[in-house]
């Protein structure tokens, strides 16, 4: 018999613990012009503020090595185009719909979810406290342990639903903001968004992203995310999320070893569309060929 | 419209010149549905190194023997890796991406505007031209390089019997002088054309600007660095001018963005507002 794949937050059940992360999938329609989005766990959508963004200026992105440096700047179609385009699509797969929102006021958030609580296709919020690359967009919350805790407060207090708040690396204990925002009412931690980096041009002597500075994302990032990944998961009591690099079955096995429920693949499913897919086929075989019977077997079982 | 991504065999590799090279894959679908302007996105290392797939116009697409082409330029990592590949090496490859050309169908006269590594494309485009009934002798291809030896000058560009008109900047090859001056010598007498053009984006936006001023209309096709190529990153996004009926946004942006990957590679000529 095949082994059990499924993991569950706060009573939401995943048919497999492999998602694809917030702005690394756009709203999930150009994946599935290559494959069954059905197949995934579940889709996190592209951060969406109340009003659209078109985000900053390119150039936007840059290549380093093993990794990239972003800079979009939140684009997004805003909620109400969200409603009517992208959601039904999204609602049409047999998949989990988790829906990233930011925002630049505490209100925005809340009424974001508010708005977001009567779709019933949403199955869950990733509260977005974490975005480096916009000076209103989050990591002014997310920064800091009090105001962290106090947007995932107002988003609780609208969404009815599992709430899944998204940390930022760029802190000095991201441990304290995991404690706060669990204390404050998310039902799971995900980590880690980008860190924040640069590049400069040495013929031009400018910087070689529009905005100056952007997010570090890629396999580069991967021992970072994972050793973050284990100490929250080792610290707090609701499930964790990790995310960081993750680009094959092997990577995705380390973070759940270091106690991630599940997991979300971001920059891979640019440069190999089909990781995602590739991570699942992979996981099922590890645990087979292991002879475990249950995913949530091998959670958080790194040997001391 | 569906993409499809895999592995594919590489069947045949070709050198047009010492750094321009042709390589064919064995790629069913792609050959099948992909339309000129179209690209793909090819991943040159299994590692990370580089980290992103390099983006490719489809060059050919014969449905017959299921194969595709590409004839690119040796000139960084990248394009040092792929041209590594030897007949029979299997490589990540994903597509057909982007939007193609309209295929013209005669009428107005015909204008391909190639530079440099902006050939491949515009081959394609005439090939289907042709086939759609367009008269060869009444394209006129420009395909201009820097000099001879960096000039995309394969045997089937001249096989097509176009009005092939070849020029280099140091007179190495054809006329001398670049592919703008001889287009703006075209479009100085005549205006009842249409202009589809591929090139570095130098040239793009001088060929943009004759043509708003003449009111000639064109089709532009750009290049851009892409992380992803099928529309989920939005990194290689450009300048467009904003829609007027665009409503209220979170940060007032004098412009809108489109991906060139999705929305894009071509572009109505006046659509794109350059840097």
């Amino acid at each position: 018999m095949s082994a059990n794949l499924s993991v569950e937050i706060n009573g939401l059940k995943f048919k497999n613990p492999v998602l694809t992360a917030s702005g690394c999938f756009s709203y999930g329609e150009e994946a599935s012009e290559i494959y069954d989005l059905s197949l995934l766990g579940g889709v996190v959508t592209k951060s969406l503020t109340y009003l659209p963004r078109e985000g900053h200026p390119p150039p936007k992105v840059h290549e380093t090595a093993s990794g990239m440096l972003n800079a979009i700047g939140l684009t997004n179609v805003g909620l109400e185009r969200f409603l009517s385009e992208k959601l039904p699509f999204l609602a049409g797969n047999d998949t989990n719909c988790i829906v990233s929102i930011a925002g630049s006021r505490l209100e925005e958030y809340a009424r974001l979810a508010e708005r977001l609580s009567d779709e019933e296709d949403v199955d869950a919020l990733e509260v977005n406290i974490s975005c480096p690359n916009v000076d209103e967009g989050g990591l002014e919350f997310g920064a800091y342990p009090e105001p962290a805790g106090k947007v995932i407060a107002a988003v609780k207090d609208k969404f009815p639903r599992p709430l899944i708040a998204k940390l930022s690396p760029n802190v000095t204990d991201i441990v304290n903001i995991a404690r706060s925002v669990t204390d404050s009412g998310a039902d799971s931690i995900s980590l880690i968004n980008t860190l924040v980096g640069t590049a400069i041009d040495v013929k031009t002597r400018s910087f070689k992203l529009s905005n100056g500075f952007g997010g570090l994302s890629g396999p580069a990032i991967k021992p970072v995310a994972l050793a973050m990944v284990y100490k929250v998961a080792s610290a707090i009591k609701v499930p964790v999320i990790g995310i960081g690099g993750i680009s094959s079955a092997s990577d995705a096995i380390e973070f759940l070893l270091a106690g991630a429920i599940a997991v979300q693949v971001g920059t891979a499913c640019f440069f190999d569309p089909l990781a995602p897919v590739k991570i699942i086929d992979g996981i099922r075989e590890y645990l087979e060929d292991n002879n475990f019977d249950d995913v949530n077997d091998i959670i958080g079982t790194v040997r001391q | 419209m569906k993409k499809h991504c895999g592995r594919y065999t590489v069947t045949k590799k070709t050198f047009v010149s010492r750094s321009i090279i042709r390589l064919s894959f064995r790629a069913e679908e792609i050959s099948k549905s992909a339309i000129p302007g179209q690209f793909i996105q090819i991943r040159v290392s299994d590692s990370f190194s580089p980290l992103w797939p390099r983006p490719f116009s489809i060059y050919d697409a014969d449905t017959r023997r299921g194969e595709i082409s590409i004839i690119f330029k040796v000139a960084g990592y990248g394009t040092n890796l792929l041209g590594g590949k030897k007949e029979g090496d299997s490589i990540q490859i994903l597509g057909p991406l982007g939007n193609g050309f309209p295929i013209p169908a005669g009428g107005s006269a015909i204008v391909m505007a190639a530079g440099g590594i902006g050939m491949p494309p515009l081959y394609l485009l005439s090939k289907f031209a042709i086939e759609n009934g367009v008269r060869p002798n009444s394209i006129i291809f420009i395909s201009g390089a820097r000099n001879k030896s960096q000039l995309f000058d394969p045997v089937e560009l001249t096989e097509l019997n176009m009005d092939l008109r070849k020029c280099t900047d140091d007179g190495s090859e054809g006329e001398k002088g670049t592919v703008v001056d001889i287009l703006e010598r075209l479009i100085g007498n005549e205006n009842n054309l249409t202009v589809y053009a591929c090139g570095p984006s130098a040239m793009l936006k001088k060929i943009d600007r004759s043509l708003s001023e003449k009111n000639i209309s064109g089709f532009l096709s750009l290049e851009e660095l892409m992380p992803c190529g099928y529309g989920i990153c939005s990194g290689c996004a450009v300048k467009v001018f904003p829609d007027e009926n665009r409503g209220e946004t979170d940060d007032n942006r004098d412009y809108h963005l489109k991906r060139v990957c999705a929305e894009g590679p071509v572009f109505k000529a006046g659509e794109v507002m350059w840097q």
